[in-house]
Formats: C-alpha cells, sequence, structure tokens
C-alpha cells in the first residue's frame, strides 16, 4: 500500500508467513488424503487392498469408474440428489429469510417471544415416531417433498442470517426507508435481499450440503428405488465389505463381493463429492471482499 | 423501559407486514416441530405400537431410573460431555484462524485453491473417515505410527489406547471441518468495512493489530452467535463415528450417550428408554444453551434473543 | 440311415438322462396359487447385488406363474438402519402385508408378535395350504420348534440356508510353509502351539533376516477372527464373535452334563485360558493390533512381501486371502484342528442352529388374504422355485444335471450352473433375496469339476467341505454346547437382560483386555472380579436364561 516504514512492514510480513505456513499446514494435510483417494479410484484393486497405493496411482485402470457409471441405481440416486438439492436448498432459503428478515428488525414486536420459539426447536425434538406420523399424515411420505420439508428449516443457519440482517442492515436504513414510504415487503425485496449476496451464498451453500449429504430422512420416508437419493445408495455399496453373517453363504460369491465394494468404494467417493466441489467456486465469488460495501454505497 | 401498551400496539400495526412474511416460517415449525412434541411422552410410557402413544400406558420415571441406575451412566455421561466440549473448543476456534489467515493472504488464486482443498474432506461420509483414520493409525503401516517411530516413540495401537480415544475423534473432525466451517467466518470477514482497515492502517497499525481491532471485532457478533448456539448441542454427540471407531480395548473412553442407549434401547425396540435418554440429553442442552446466553450477555455482547 | 437312427437313440437317451431331476424336487404348490390377480405390499431390505426389483427376471416369471404382484418397500440394508426402519414402521402403524428378510430376531418376535399381535400366527395355514414346507418340516423335525415362538405360535417361515462348514466355523489357519521350513509339526495341543509360535517368531521362518514375523494375528470385524476363542475353547467353550449381537453376548455355553446355562466369564476355566493368552501376549507372540484392527488392515498385512503372519483364526482362509489373484500365499494356509487343553479337553462349538434363519418372512396383521401369501411363499420351499430364484432362467443360467456329472461331495449331482456367477447389480434373479431353500444336500449337488485342485479359487467349496468334515467334526463339542439363538423370552425378561447384559460385557470385556495385556493381575483380582460380575447382574442373567432354556428346551430332553 501507501509507504510505511520498515518496522511496521517486517512484522507484518513475519506475520504474514507465519499465516501463510498455517495455511499450507492444513492443505497439505488434507490434500494428501485426498491425493490418495483419486490415486486409489484410479488403481486396481489389488494394488489398493495390499497398501501399495502411496500417493500415485498403482496399476492404473478405469475398472471402478466403469462400474460405477454402468450401475444404473448410482445414476437414478445421483440424479435425485441433485433435484432435491436444488428444490430444497430454494425452499430453505425462502423460509430462512422469510424468518430471519422479520427478527432481525427492532421494532418487530414480539420479537424475543418468536426468537424463543425458533430457538426452542433447536434443542427440543419430539423425536422420531411422532415426526414420522406427522410426515405420514400428510401424505409426504415417499415423495421428493419427504426429502426437502421435514429438514428444510435449520434455526442454526436462521441464526446466522438474522446475525447478518442486524449488523448489515442497519436500523438507519430500515427507518429511513420507512420514512420514505418505502413498506416492508418492498424493503425486503429491494433493499435487504440485493445486500445478502454473501449470507445467502453461504447458508445457500450449507443447505445444499446438508440435502446433498444426507441420508436419514430417506431412510425414513422413502420406500422405493426410483426416489433414493445417491447417499443411501452409495452407503449400500461401502457396506458390502462388512460381513454379513446371516448372508454368508457362498463363499466364491463372498470372495467376489468384497472385491467388488473395494473396487467401488473410492471412484464412488469422488462421483459423489465432485457436484459440490465443482459448485464451490460458483459461491466463492461472494466472499470476495468489496462486495458487500460496493452494494451498500449504491 | 416504559412502553405503553398503546405505543406498543401501534408499533406492531406499522409493520403488520413482517407478521404476514413470518407466518410461513412459524407454520413450518409449528407443524414440523411443535406439533410432534406430544411424542415426548414416551419417555414416561411403555410404548404399545397397537395401543399408539396416546393409549400407552404411564410407568413413570422407570426409564430414567434404569438408565441413571447403571453402574457406567456416569462415565458414559462424563465420555460424551467431554468429548463434546473438546470438540467444541478445538473445532471453534481453529475455523476462526484459518478464515483470518485465508482472508490475509494477498494471492486470490492460493486463497480459492486453498479454500476448495481444506472444504473437500467434509464430503468423505462417515465410514470411509473411519476406515482412513484405522488405516493412518495401523501400528505397522500407518503413517502417524511411522510418524511417531521416527520421534522415537516405540510401536504404538493408538485405536487401544482410551486416553487417545478423544484427541483422535476430534482432531480427525477438525481435519474434515476446519474448511467447511471457515466458509462462514470467510463470510463475516468479506464484510469487513474497508474504510476501517485503512483507517487502521493509517493510524499506524501493524497488521497483527489490524486484525485485533478491527477484524475480529467486526465479526464478534457472529462469532460469538456460533458459539453459544454451540452449546445447545454439547449433549448431542453424533452415534455413527463414535460407533465405527469403538473396540475392546478403548470402550472405557469411546462409550457415549447414543452408542449406549443404542445398545440398550434401540436393538430392543425400546423406545421409552430411548426418548428418555433424549430427552435428558435436551435438557441439559437447554441449560447449556441458557447458560452460555447469560454469559455472553453479562459480558456485553449481543446474545441469540 | 442306420447312423442317423443311432444318434436319434442317443440323442433321445441323452434326453430322457438329461433331466434326471427327482420328483421330491419339483414344486408340490398348485400354480397359479389364486385367481384373479392379487397385489401385496412387502418391506424388503434393498440389496445391492440387484438391479431393480421390479425389472427383475424372476420378478416377472413368478409373477405370471404364481400370479400375485409384490409392491416392494425398500428399507436400507445396513443393519442399524434396516432394525431402526422397521421399529419405526411399526411404532407407526404403518405395516405392510409382509416383511421378507427384516432381521426379526426371538426378541422382536415375542415384543411385537406375541404381545402387540402385530404378526399374523402362522401354525394352521402351513398344514393347509403350505405342502412343500410341510414336507420340509416333517423330514426336518428339530425345525420345528425352533420356529416357535414363546406363546407356542408360529409367527414366521423359516429360511434354509445349510452351510455345512459354517457350523464349524471357528477355524484356525497356520501358515504350513513356515512349519516346513522350521521342520515342525502341526501342533495338536495348546503346548505345542506355543512352541510353534515361538519359532516362527525367533527363527525367522520369512527369511530376511528381520525378526519381523507376526505369530498370531487376529481381526475384530471378520468372520470368528478374534484371536481368543479358539485357543479359549481348549479350556471351555467360546463361541467367539459368531454371536455378537443378540442375548449371547455374554459368552454363553450349556453344560449338557448338568443341564445348566453357563458363562464363561466367571469359570476358573476361563482364566486358565486367559493366563494362557496372557503368556503368548507377554512373549511378543499375539500381534497387539488383533485387537483393534478392522479387516482391511488385517488383509493389508497378511499380504505383506515378504511373507509376515504365521497363524490366524478365521471361518475360512478365502475371506482375508483372495484364493484366485493371491494362490501362492492362500496355499500357504491350512486349518488345523482344535487343540488340546491342559486338561486333555479338545473341542468346537457347533453351531446347529445356523442351518434355520428364523422369520424370514413374517406376515402381519394388515394382509387381508393370508392365504394366498403363505401359498406364494410355499412354492419357494422347492428345490425346482429355489433354482429359478437363486440362478434364473433354466436353459439359460441353469438346468438339471445329467446322469454322469458328479457333485461337490462326490455323489451324483442335481443341477448344473451355465454362467459364472457374478456380483454386478444384475436383472436376472434374486440372488439371495426371498425365501431360500438351500439344503446341504442341495450344495452338495451342484455340479462340480472332480478332482479339482482345493487350494484353487474353484476348489474352495470343496476345501472348506473336506477341511470341516476331517478337522473339525469329529472334536464337535459334546459336554459343552451352544445356547442356541432361538431361544424366547418375554418382554420383560428381555427388558432385565439388555441392560445387564451391556455392563456385563462392557467390564468383562475390559477386564479381559487388562488380564491379557498384563496391565492387572489375574490372580490377585480374580475374586473381585467376579464378585463385580455377580453385583453386576451375572447370575440373575443367568437364572433368566435357564428359566428360558428349561422352558423351551428342558422337557424334550
Amino acid at each position: 500500500m501507501k509507504s510505511r516504514n520498515a518496522y511496521v512492514s517486517r512484522s507484518d510480513r513475519a506475520l504474514g508467513i507465519a499465516m501463510n505456513v498455517f495455511i499450507w499446514f492444513w492443505v497439505i494435510i488434507i490434500a494428501y488424503p485426498l491425493v490418495f483417494v483419486v490415486s486409489a479410484s484410479f488403481s486396481s484393486p489389488q494394488a489398493v487392498i495390499s497398501g501399495r497405493v502411496w500417493l500415485l496411482p498403482v496399476e492404473p485402470t478405469l475398472k471402478a469408474y466403469k462400474a460405477v457409471f454402468s450401475n444404473s441405481k448410482i445414476l437414478t440416486g445421483f440424479l435425485n440428489s441433485t433435484i432435491y438439492m436444488v428444490v430444497g436448498t430454494t425452499i430453505s432459503l425462502v423460509f430462512t429469510v422469510l424468518a430471519a428478515f422479520p427478527l432481525s428488525r427492532k421494532e418487530f414486536v414480539g420479537r424475543g417471544f418468536i426468537n424463543g420459539l425458533f430457538i426452542f426447536t433447536m434443542v427440543f425434538s419430539g423425536g422420531m415416531i411422532p415426526t414420522y406420523l406427522v410426515v405420514k399424515d400428510l401424505g409426504l411420505r415417499n415423495t421428493i417433498w419427504a426429502m426437502v420439508l421435514p429438514s428444510a428449516f435449520s434455526v442454526w443457519n436462521m441464526i446466522i442470517t438474522r446475525t447478518y440482517f442486524q449488523t448489515t442492515i442497519p436500523d438507519e436504513l430500515y427507518e429511513a426507508a420507512g420514512i420514505d414510504g418505502c413498506s416492508d415487503f418492498r424493503f425486503l425485496v429491494r433493499v435487504a435481499l440485493p445486500l445478502s449476496g454473501p449470507i445467502l451464498a453461504v447458508i445457500g451453500l450449507y443447505y445444499a450440503v446438508g440435502l446433498w449429504n444426507g441420508y436419514f430422512n430417506a431412510l425414513l420416508y422413502i420406500d422405493s428405488q426410483s426416489l433414493y437419493p445417491l447417499q443411501l445408495v452409495l452407503r449400500d455399496i461401502l457396506i458390502l465389505g462388512n460381513l454379513d453373517i446371516s448372508m454368508m453363504q457362498d463363499f466364491t460369491e463372498l470372495v467376489r463381493k468384497t472385491g467388488l465394494a473395494s473396487l467401488l468404494k473410492y471412484a464412488v467417493i469422488v462421483v459423489a463429492s465432485v457436484p459440490v466441489m465443482v459448485a464451490y467456486p460458483f459461491v466463492q465469488r461472494f466472499f470476495v471482499k468489496g462486495v458487500m460495501v460496493g452494494a451498500m454505497k449504491g | 423501559m416504559l412502553s405503553f401498551p398503546g405505543a406498543t400496539l401501534r408499533r406492531a400495526g406499522r409493520h403488520w407486514e413482517l407478521y404476514v412474511i413470518m407466518l410461513v416460517p412459524l407454520a413450518y415449525i409449528l407443524v414440523f416441530n411443535y406439533l410432534p412434541m406430544y411424542g415426548v411422552q414416551l419417555a414416561f410410557k411403555r410404548f404399545s405400537p397397537s395401543k399408539g402413544i396416546a393409549g400407552s400406558s404411564w410407568v413413570g420415571l422407570r426409564y430414567f431410573q434404569s438408565f441413571f441406575a447403571s453402574p457406567s451412566s456416569l462415565q458414559i455421561i462424563w465420555n460424551t460431555l467431554s468429548v463434546s466440549i473438546y470438540s467444541l473448543v478445538v473445532g471453534f476456534f481453529f475455523p476462526i484462524f484459518l478464515a483470518i489467515c485465508l482472508n490475509e493472504s494477498r494471492s486470490k488464486r492460493f486463497k480459492k485453491t486453498a479454500q476448495m482443498v481444506t472444504y473437500a474432506p467434509y464430503f468423505i461420509s462417515t465410514v470411509v473417515m473411519v476406515g482412513m483414520i484405522m488405516q493412518a493409525l495401523d501400528p505397522r503401516m500407518g503413517i502417524i505410527s511411522k510418524l511417531i517411530e521416527l520421534c522415537g516413540g516405540g510401536s504404538s495401537n493408538l485405536m487401544g489406547e482410551p486416553k487417545a480415544f478423544q484427541s483422535i475423534y476430534v482432531w480427525s473432525g477438525l481435519w474434515q471441518s476446519i474448511g467447511y466451517s471457515a466458509i462462514i467466518y470467510l463470510a463475516a470477514l468479506a464484510g469487513v468495512s474497508p474504510e476501517l482497515q485503512e483507517a487502521a492502517i493509517i493510524d499506524g497499525c501493524n497488521r497483527a493489530q489490524r486484525i485485533w481491532n478491527v477484524d475480529i471485532p467486526s465479526i464478534m457478533p457472529t462469532i460469538i452467535i456460533m458459539l453459544i448456539m454451540s452449546f445447545g448441542f454439547v449433549m448431542s454427540v453424533g452415534f455413527e463415528k463414535v460407533f465405527l471407531m469403538q473396540n475392546d480395548m478403548n470402550l472405557s473412553a469411546s462409550e457415549i450417550i447414543s452408542t449406549y442407549t443404542y445398545k440398550v434401547g434401540v436393538v430392543n425396540a425400546n423406545f421409552g428408554y430411548a426418548t428418555a435418554v433424549g430427552l435428558f440429553n435436551s435438557v441439559v442442552n437447554v441449560i447449556l444453551l441458557l447458560s452460555a446466553n447469560g454469559i455472553a450477555k453479562k459480558a456485553g455482547q449481543p446474545g441469540l434473543w | 440311415m442306420k447312423r442317423t437312427l443311432l444318434i436319434v437313440l442317443a440323442a433321445a437317451t441323452f434326453a430322457a438322462g438329461a433331466f434326471a431331476q427327482k420328483a421330491e424336487w419339483l414344486n408340490k404348490q398348485p400354480m397359479p396359487v389364486v385367481k384373479d390377480k392379487v397385489t401385496f405390499k412387502i418391506f424388503v431390505p434393498q440389496r445391492p447385488e440387484i438391479e431393480d426389483m421390479d425389472k427383475n427376471w424372476f420378478t416377472s416369471w413368478y409373477e405370471d406363474k404364481t400370479n400375485v404382484h409384490i409392491d416392494w418397500l425398500l428399507a436400507p440394508n445396513e443393519t442399524t438402519a434396516l432394525r431402526q426402519k422397521l421399529n419405526l414402521t411399526i411404532a407407526a402403524n404403518d405395516l405392510p402385508d409382509a416383511f421378507l428378510m427384516a432381521n426379526i430376531d426371538s426378541n422382536l418376535e415375542t415384543r411385537y408378535g406375541v404381545d402387540e399381535k402385530i404378526f399374523l400366527p402362522l401354525n394352521g395355514y402351513i398344514d393347509k395350504y403350505m405342502p412343500n414346507l410341510k414336507a420340509y418340516l416333517a423330514k426336518n423335525p428339530g425345525v420345528k420348534g425352533m420356529m416357535t415362538a414363546i406363546d407356542g405360535n408360529i409367527y414366521g417361515l423359516p429360511n434354509v440356508n445349510e452351510c455345512y462348514h459354517c457350523g464349524l466355523s471357528q477355524k484356525m489357519w497356520i501358515n504350513k510353509d513356515w512349519l516346513a521350513k522350521l521342520n515342525l509339526k502341526t501342533p495338536t495341543t495348546t503346548e505345542e502351539f506355543y512352541q510353534v509360535l515361538k519359532a516362527f517368531k525367533e527363527k525367522d521362518p520369512n527369511g530376511n533376516g528381520k525378526k519381523d514375523e507376526i505369530p498370531l494375528m487376529g481381526c475384530i470385524d471378520s468372520w470368528q477372527s478374534d484371536v481368543d476363542s479358539f485357543l479359549m475353547c481348549s479350556f471351555v467353550l467360546d463361541t467367539g464373535m459368531q454371536y455378537t449381537y443378540g442375548n449371547t453376548e455374554v459368552r454363553l455355553y450349556f453344560d449338557t452334563k448338568t443341564g445348566k446355562v453357563m458363562s464363561i466369564y466367571d469359570r476358573p476355566e476361563y482364566k486358565e485360558g486367559l493366563k494362557y493368552l496372557r503368556k503368548l501376549y507377554s512373549e511378543g507372540l499375539i500381534y497387539s493390533g488383533s485387537f483393534t484392527q478392522k479387516q482391511d488392515q488385517f488383509k493389508q498385512i497378511i499380504a505383506s512381501d515378504p511373507e509376515v503372519v504365521g497363524a490366524f483364526p478365521n471361518g475360512a482362509s478365502c475371506v482375508v486371502i483372495d484364493p484366485a489373484t493371491q494362490n501362492k500365499l492362500y496355499r500357504h494356509f491350512v486349518a488345523i484342528a482344535p487343540l488340546k487343553g491342559p486338561t486333555g479337553l479338545r473341542q468346537t462349538p457347533y453351531f446347529y442352529d445356523g442351518v434355520v434363519g428364523l422369520n424370514r418372512l413374517v406376515i402381519t396383521k394388515a394382509c387381508k388374504d393370508p392365504v394366498t401369501l403363505v401359498k406364494w411363499a410355499d412354492a419357494m420351499y422347492s428345490q425346482e422355485i429355489q433354482q429359478y430364484r437363486a440362478w434364473g432362467e433354466m436353459g439359460k443360467s441353469w438346468r438339471w444335471a445329467t446322469t454322469g456329472e458328479k457333485g461337490l461331495d462326490g455323489k451324483d449331482a442335481i443341477w448344473t450352473n451355465l454362467v459364472p456367477y457374478t456380483t454386478d447389480p444384475q436383472s436376472n434373479n434374486w440372488q439371495q433375496v426371498g425365501i431360500e431353500f438351500q439344503s446341504a444336500e442341495n450344495r452338495f449337488g451342484q455340479t462340480t469339476k472332480q478332482g479339482i485342485d482345493p487350494y484353487t479359487a474353484e476348489g474352495l467349496e470343496s476345501m472348506l467341505l473336506a477341511t470341516t468334515r476331517e478337522l473339525y467334526e469329529p472334536y464337535a463339542g459334546k459336554t459343552q454346547v451352544i445356547v442356541p439363538t432361538a431361544l424366547r423370552f418375554t418382554s420383560d425378561e428381555s427388558d432385565e437382560m439388555q441392560t445387564i447384559l451391556v455392563e456385563l460385557n462392557r467390564y468383562a470385556v475390559d477386564r479381559k483386555m487388562a488380564y491379557i495385556m498384563g496391565s492387572a493381575d489375574i490372580d490377585k483380582e480374580w475374586n473381585s472380579y467376579v464378585k463385580k460380575l455377580n453385583d453386576l447382574g451375572l447370575q440373575k442373567f443367568l437364572a433368566i436364561q435357564q428359566k428360558a432354556y428349561d422352558r423351551q428346551f428342558g422337557i424334550k430332553k
């Protein structure tokens, strides 16, 4: 930047180096196992089992990926998960903003009470059975709605959003708009939302990831294969390698089954992670400095 | 604070739209969260599916007694609490450090790539994660065991050490979530006003001082809120990862409330037991949450409400 | 002309002999089972090896044959998730017509069948509408007793999957290559085994100049792979990991002489066994990772180059060493018979109750037409339908054996496989879904090349058959036997036992580890250890087990 005396820039630089070291440390210890997973997915199962894979693929082969992509269950699961993720994230974001905005305004009478109503649900739940019954009675069983509605609203995310609204949309702005005759609806849509880029991006990402990774709702509410999300399909494959004594009868088959599980395991992880990894750069853009400020000035 | 009911009502009336906006989420939690709460009764009833929740007979505190009377209940509760708080402390501060470091980094490219890399492990499912942990800690071939040997320690079987269990759980958890958890702080840091930062530099602050005096206070509301909310989940240590990491040797440290409840309650379809323990967890969580909130408020910070 | 006649004659004889199936293998259930098509909702875990139950050859073939359509309600396959979904489905009163392969153990059977009356008693139906199953039960009288619930009703149809070698699954495999290199003979007593392990450790049998050998290694999640059980049997009957779910986690056995249900945990013989294990462990003969590592790590270590493992326990060596791709290593390991202990005891647990799987198909009270449903199920209890179900289309995937073809045991074969078994998801058959009807006779009856080298992948089954027959069957425990999983309890008894069970097991296992690893002195602690076991409820637990045992099996003795 502008001219600084040498003293300041030396300690700055030292801190800067220390910080970079910290980042590099985490990048390396995280990257290595990930590289291993990718390499293993391109290696032969025998090489993986005998522990010969350390960094680069050993006996490179596309067998695992071929097996994954020819498995129609995986493909259906992939498609389903994508749909659930997109639909669910939209719904969740809408609910979250609708709740966070009023709660962020001091003028909202009854704010404390309603805040409490929401927060209570975060720590207190009626349990699996009654929730299941509610879902069932609403006729949501075995539909896409059973996947996106029961966990549509995360109070945690809502509170973070509310905090964001509180700090970045100051009361002066709100009051001024009120005086100007701007209704609450208008304010929400015309002023608050455009300023919310970063938080919508982050919370949207959190919801999306939650939906993508989720399998518990499917476990409880879904009965047909055609609606299975990817994660549930993956789990079944991953446990293929586990022994189930009651199922252990034909041994030739058993040996091949274990081989199949090892073959698929790493490829499956890679395939399952790709969409959310790819989505990240799009969302990252919103964390850039200055986006917020620019909008404010406008 | 004096506030005539008239004035309040008028204020409410002026902002009637806010209530309409609130209608949808409110309806949601009423249906999906409050309506099912009648199920809490199960903690006090002997559930019979044919009679339904309403028709099942009351047994009072039987399940609570059963849980607390068991010889290991204290140890199990302690295991749960201690691993959870350990996890909370570690998992809370490191992502903040990482976010600050990333924010300070000059190279945009490096920053973006580092973010992507650190964010990736979050998607590794628990089953695979535990497999990787066991691989890394394998006494003969694991990379961590080899490192320990290099540093002079003898051959070690850390998965068998009760004392090591919590650390393995917590640090592997951090490895998996540090990038992901940092995101919210990165977003918050992105919103710090550059004017404030420039002012600090002009005032002669070095980097460290600038971070301490500008960045951190700006994101403090987010930090505090996250911290308080974390206290609401202390008793809710997840089942799957711990269950997969248990073995005969580390059980004294690795048996936590959720795994114990599974063995005693779920296997047997003993819903009453599972619900009772769940209720106990919720109550403790509520107490912790309120305490954390109260402390924050006393310290002058905004609370959850 | 003459030649043509000869050819025709030969063809005719061939054709006549080709389908040498006996009448008893054919389905006795009249088909179709109902006049107008009926649909049933059946809850079933989703198996990865089946691509789609709705688009499967057997599904449509069987539907045409029986005139019954099935709406499959899929549940996850993994044990904890399956149990949760099952419980939830019942708790919410969201009942299907039947539960198939839902892991309904005797505990749940008592709770949901006897107490809640959610399951339909099937006693009357079997006699009237199920000729195939009836015939099987007539031939195997013990099975009916095992299927009966605590109130005398039968709530579930059984699964028949006789795996001869699985009944004697506690096997120990030893590196015979190393025995030969060190000029040692196969150990037959615990003392000899100790000496052999010592030699493995000290005399460098893998020849690389380093003492990196692991004499004995196990893991915690494979099949009968825990290091201590096989050896403990030389002192007292230890059923090992076979029953690590359900009630018998407290390592129970039944003493036929006294008629009492016992736990090994407070036996003086167990103490001696632990001391033996301690001796082995303290001299570095047991790999410490055996108590924590899972199958994946085990496989890696055993596949090391050069070889490092001397002996390991497992139900079958092929589970951890692939006979196809690791054949050289695979050949090095042979099973050894149970060892003779210091008191002369030489035994192995015989898991006779593994033959029949309980409650494979359970019909709920929500089913409006149980008669049709049982008829639908009954057909699967015939050899004929079994072939279609497990293998697929006759003529394409399998055919009946011709005279002259021999089976696994050298006797006449029953059927011949035409297509290699695959584990890729397929749409041809149901693999292991549905009701299995694989008697030992059927298994042995698969046409097998005679005289194959047993230590190849093809020779797997014959190797296991021979090994079990020669080395293990003679030593099946007689005075100490297992407590069968078919033992039934009332719900109150189950509830009471479950808490005791978890606590007892934790304490006993914790102490076992301490004694083996030497962090506690077994002689000093023994009395207080036994006292603590009793304080935790061991005697109460055993009393409940005894009561149930006498109630169910006592009178028949």
